[in-house]
């Protein structure tokens, strides 16, 4: 904000904090895609390290068609494999705990289908698979039939503005810091300068020049 | 560790390589298929069933059937083994009424009702013509050995189908099975694990159609490991083999 207003933040700026916390989300999840192709795959590295995994609680399951079903709180990033939707866990009883060590089976689209051909792993061996369809996620079985009050909880990868307040510290890569303000400041910079004269019968600005006034309120 | 399971050795692979567990399913699906093909000729997954025959002395085959091993009826703790039989047919008689199947008449011009208990020695009795100095005086010209008691596999009809004189008993098979039964696929000797490590890195490689790559070698490499891992054969029991096939013969 002190750079897009020129060291000086005016009250009636026509660009506010949270414009600018989106726009830095949205800087960061492009950044880190980029990241992840561009190093991560070219590495042989697999797994998205220093990805920012957003943590999801309480997402409730819903029965459709006999078989369990979820709401993505978020779309996270399109990352291969669908590695976006980096882990779904259950929480199977209402004083229980996340299981945060078992998670359930990502599933590509389409591809339970075609297991049940295969009669040793039509039953996925016993676990519970999953497939991601838009906003929904379709589980391979009826997860709310054996636990009533299961619930989700869902690391997404992405950087969701949501999730942090006004003085959290954001988890941005400390070497990804000075591209994101170049890409924001560049992405506001068109912007046009608040009119500085406001108020000028404020005891304030009295003998001050018209362009070094300051908005009172 | 007694054994292992396709979920563990997936598991691994993904540990070891480096992989989040997106890729979890392309690695337990190729652990299957590896443990489907090492159970024909490697692993050899020996199934037992003791099973009833109908009426018509026919049974279904088990579903993950693939090769019979043995097939006999039992006999105290142990097993009679029988042979196959070509002559038997796989057409089946229907009654005409009810539509069921119904059993054939037993043929007087087969030896069917013979001690099988004595099988394969039915023929024995052969020399039992020897003089005091045990020389053989033969007689009993154009006998012959064996029986005509069978069973014979039919693949096409899923059914194993035995000569009419084992109506309604019980039979042995012991069989190769595909490694698709929950069984196999908990109960897998672990000194395959690398075998199958193996075969998921082959098929995950740009070389998973080339079994001459340097993946693919290494699968069969591992594999001929893995036979020698599981051969039995020591010093003693070679020995005994040996020994046992030493007989007694008439003086000539």
């Amino acid at each position: 904000m002190l750079l897009l207003s020129a060291g000086d933040i005016q009250a009636a700026s026509s660009v506010s904090i949270n414009e600018i916390k989106i726009s830095i989300c949205q800087v960061c999840n492009e950044m880190l895609k980029t990241e992840h192709f561009q190093i991560n795959e070219k590495m042989g590295e697999k797994i998205p390290n220093g990805a920012i995994l957003g943590l999801y609680e309480d997402i409730p399951v819903l029965i459709s068609n006999g078989k369990s079903k979820a709401t993505l709180p978020v779309k996270p990033q399109k990352l291969p494999r669908n590695m976006g939707i980096y882990a779904i866990y259950p929480k199977y009883t209402l004083d229980g705990n996340y299981e945060y060590d078992k998670e359930f089976i990502p599933l590509q689209m389409g591809q339970f289908g075609l297991l049940q051909s295969q009669k040793l792993l039509n039953d996925l061996m016993g676990q519970v698979g999953y497939e991601n369809y838009g906003m929904e996620l379709m589980f391979t079985k009826n997860i709310k039939s054996y636990y009533p009050d299961v619930v989700l909880a869902m690391r997404l990868a992405i950087m969701d503005f949501s999730l942090y307040g006004d003085y959290d510290p954001l988890p941005i890569l400390p070497e990804m810091e000075w591209q994101v303000k170049k890409e924001v400041l560049a992405l506001y910079s068109k912007e046009p300068l608040t009119d500085l004269l406001i108020d000028d019968t404020s005891k304030q600005q009295q003998n001050v020049p018209v362009k070094d006034q300051k908005q009172t309120s | 560790m007694t054994t292992t399971t396709l979920d563990e050795i997936s598991n691994r692979w993904l540990l070891e390589h480096g992989y989040p567990k997106h890729y979890y399913i392309d690695c337990l699906l190729q652990s299957a298929t590896c443990l489907r093909e090492l159970n024909f000729d490697t692993l050899k997954i020996v199934n037992t069933r003791n099973l009833p025959l109908d009426n018509t002395a026919s049974c279904e085959l088990p579903d993950d059937f693939v090769e019979d091993v043995l097939v006999g009826i039992p006999f105290g703790q142990g097993i009679i083994n029988l042979p196959k039989q070509e002559w038997i047919t796989s057409l089946r008689l229907h009654d005409a009424t009810t539509g069921q199947f119904v059993p054939y008449q037993g043929n007087s011009n087969f030896n069917i009702n013979v001690d099988l208990a004595n099988f394969p020695l039915v023929g024995w009795t052969f020399f039992w013509n020897v003089n005091d100095y045990g020389e053989p005086t033969g007689k009993f010209y154009g006998q012959h050995g064996g029986i005509v008691s069978g069973y014979k596999i039919l693949k096409q009809q899923r059914r194993i189908q035995f000569s009419e004189d084992f109506i309604n008993s019980n039979f042995i098979l012991m069989y190769i099975g595909d490694g698709t039964s929950i069984d196999n696929a908990t109960q897998i000797d672990p000194q395959a694990f690398m075998t199958i490590d193996a075969f998921i890195s082959w098929k995950k490689s740009p070389n998973r159609e080339n079994k001459d790559s340097p993946e693919g070698r290494n699968f069969y490499n591992q594999r001929r490991l893995l036979v020698a891992r599981l051969s039995d054969l020591d010093i003693d029991t070679l020995k005994n083999i040996i020994r046992q096939n030493f007989h007694a013969s008439i003086k000539n």
